[in-house]
This record gives structure tokens, sequence and C-alpha cells, in this order.
């Protein structure tokens, strides 16, 4: 696979949120407003992009035994320094807001995810490329959420009126909202996806568990 | 033994390079922080003081005063916790007059519901898109708050939550923040009461 795909696969394709559904607990917590979810997605592009490269490069000198132990300190010291420098240079609203769901990073699917099922099997370049590729995934679809959920819910998109003052639609603010504009956003993807297949004249099967994004289990990937 | 001995040792190193990479993060960091929480600090209490205040001092653990540039007292900022928000505790920053009375509420701190709690504790602005991208957007620092505002101006001897004259009267459906806040003025005014009062 060439680099640039490696890089986009985790735009759309293998998308961490809305294809390989990692990261929920975040993504459900934090996309309640969009500047939320940008602040989010950066900080957790930059644990991805460092652990990623970290791990790559001592992936070799691991024994496979204690490899799950070795991932989770190295992805903690990143998501430490993060939240230091967040805390240091961060804006203060946004340190406020963020600021519990940063230590989270520490157990975000997505995070330890790459680490085992990319970055554990490839070298540095490549694994950069997918912790930069799927973090960019995972903001983008975050901002897409919180942008459709702010919006809705308090007619505004970065704290900017859009639609006329209104009530607040509270639903849509708490995490059953979230669900819920999730769930609009697969349904659409997969009418997308099978639309594709009609216009290539196959019939849509829907991805299934394979060993290449998950191999918990131990086994080599095939 | 040997494999034992092996796992041990990785486990420990990754350790240990991650404890000493930890180390020196922390320590450039330290005085960062410590001056983004000053500033902050600093930020929230320009919006409840008066214009003219130039610089602030610290009195005590929860009094700042407020001088203006010929070094008069002209008011004082006070932060307090109130205990028994809907998600826990709800700090506030008050502003209060050198003749003791509320310049403005703030709440510095909270974890109320997004759009019902919140109601009473943020003060959110209504810029909108439109008129930022014509470019006719004005910077609301201090955007209202009626519940916050409705303390504004009256003299800072604690206040009780009800329906009353006098009383303060709550946001609906957001009654455990509204009384929160209302715990920690009271806890500002309370103290203020205890200052030591200057000439």
């Amino acid at each position: 696979m060439s680099y640039f795909r490696e890089f986009i696969k985790g735009l759309w394709r293998e998308n961490p949120v809305l294809v390989l559904m990692l990261g929920m607990c975040p993504t459900l917590a934090v996309s309640s407003s969009a500047k939320n979810a940008l602040g989010m997605g950066i900080a957790t592009t930059f644990v991805l992009f460092g652990s990623n490269i970290v791990i790559s490069l001592v992936r070799k000198g691991i024994p496979s035994k204690v490899r799950i132990p070795c991932y989770i300190v190295i992805i903690a010291v990143f998501v430490t320094i993060v939240e230091l420098l967040m805390k240091a240079y961060a804006p203060a609203e946004l340190n406020k807001t963020l600021g519990i769901y940063i230590p989270l990073i520490v157990v975000n699917c997505i995070v330890l995810g790459r680490a085992e099922a990319f970055a554990s099997k490839h070298g540095v370049f490549r694994s950069a490329l997918d912790g930069l590729g799927m973090g960019c995934g995972f903001t983008l679809a975050l901002m897409a959420l919180g942008a459709v959920r702010e919006c809705i819910a308090d007619g505004t998109i970065f704290e900017l009126q859009v639609l006329p003052e209104h009530e607040p639609f509270v639903l849509l603010k708490l995490p059953a909202g979230a669900f819920i504009v999730l769930a609009v956003f697969l349904a659409f993807m997969n009418y997308l996806k099978i639309k594709k297949a009609c216009r290539e004249g196959k019939t849509y099967t829907p991805p299934e568990l394979s060993c290449a994004n998950c191999n918990l289990c131990g086994k080599e990937e095939k | 033994m040997k494999e034992t001995a092996k796992l041990i040792l990785s486990l420990g190193l990754v350790c240990a390079i991650g404890s000493l990479a930890l180390t020196q993060v922390y320590q450039r960091t330290k005085k960062p922080i410590e001056e983004a929480n000053k500033r902050a600090l600093e930020e929230s209490m320009k919006l409840v003081l008066p214009s003219e205040t130039a610089t602030t001092e610290k009195i005590n653990d929860t009094f700042f005063k407020a001088l203006d540039s010929d070094g008069k007292l002209i008011a004082y900022a006070g932060q307090a916790t109130g205990k028994g928000g809907f998600h826990g505790d709800v700090k506030v920053l008050v502003g209060i007059s050198a003749d003791g009375k509320i310049l403005g509420v703030m709440v510095t701190e909270h974890g109320e519901t997004p759009g019902l709690g919140s109601k009473a504790t943020d003060r959110k602005s209504k810029t909108s898109l439109w008129s930022v991208l014509a470019g006719k957007a004005k910077k609301e620092t201090f955007p209202p708050n009626a519940y916050l505002d409705s303390l504004t101006g009256r003299p800072a001897t604690g206040f009780k939550y009800g329906k009353g004259k006098g009383e303060v009267n709550g946001v609906s459906g957001a009654t455990l923040s509204s009384k929160a806040i209302l715990r920690g003025v009271n806890a500002v005014c309370k103290a203020f009461k205890e200052l030591p009062k200057e000439k």
C-alpha cells in the first residue's frame, strides 16, 4: 500500500469512529460542541502520532508477553505530556472543558488499537502516517458530530449563531443525542456504500471483523 | 527463569525511560502552568472588577483587592466554592465594590449539564456567524446571564434562595445549580464581612 493511502485510509475507508467503531466513549462525551471536538481530536491525534512512532521503534525489542503493559505505559507517558503541555499553553477555556477527558485518552481504544494492530507490525514511517491519518479521521468525525449536535441543540457552530435563536434542544447535548446523531451518520455512510456497490453491479456486503483490524487474540495476521 | 528476567527487564526499562521523559516535561512546564493559571484568574477577575482596575493584590485565600492606577483601593474580588451542584461543586468569582455592593458574579468552574444547569452558570455570547462573516461582530467579553446578573448591584451581605421579596429567584430546571452558585456567593459574602477593612 502506498504511503499516501496509509494516511488517507483513516479519513474515510477505515475511519476509527464511523467504520471501526473505536473510541466511542470520548466520541459520545466530547462531541457536544464543535470546539470541544476539535480540541479533543487534536490532543488524540498528537498522542496517536507519538505513541505509534515510539511503539513501532521498540516493537522488536519488547517480548510479546509484556507488550500490552509496555504500550499502555508509552501511551500514558504521551497523554501526560499532552496534559501538561495543554495546561501550560492552551487557552484556559479549552482546558476547562477538556480537562477531565484528556486522561481518558490513555484508555481510548483507538490509541491502543492502532498500537496493537498497526504500529507493532509496521515500520516507523508507515506507523506515523497511520497515526496521523487515524487522528485526523477521528477529529473530522468528532467535529462533524459536534457541529451537527451543537447546531441543532443551540443553533450555533463554534459558538457562533447560525440558526435563529431558540429554546435549547437539550436531548442532543446529552450522550443519548450523540447516539442518535451517530446512528444517522452511520446510516448515511451505509447508504452511500450500498449505492456505490449497486453502481458497480455488486451486492453490498458489510465489512466483517477482520484480523487486520483486531488481532487482540494474539494470532498473526495472515 | 531467564525469560521472566527478560520480561521484567524490558517492562522496567520502558517504565524507567517513560518516567525520565515525564520528569523532564513536568519540570519544564511547571512554571508555564502556574503562569497560565494565574493569567486565567486575572482574566476572569478583570471581568468582574471595574474597568479602572490597574493591578490586583492578593489579600488572603479568598480575596484579591483591586487598585486603580493611583494605588487607591476600588474593589475586591473573592472566589469561593459552592457545594452541591448537580454534578459536583461550582466555583464562583465575585466582584465587590469598596462600599460593599456586588459588581458582578461569574462561574469559573462547574460540571453542570449543558443546556440545563449551564443556563444558571454560563455567560454565553450570542455572536452570529453571519455577523462575523460580514466583519461586523463585536466581541462580547462579558455576555449577560439573567440569573448571575440578578445579584449585581445588591449589597454583599448574603442572599436567601426563594421567591419572596428580597430573595433570589433561581432558574427553572436548574434549581440545584442556582442554589450551588448562591452558596458560593454567600461564602464570599461571609468572608467579605470578616475581611479587615482598609481606609
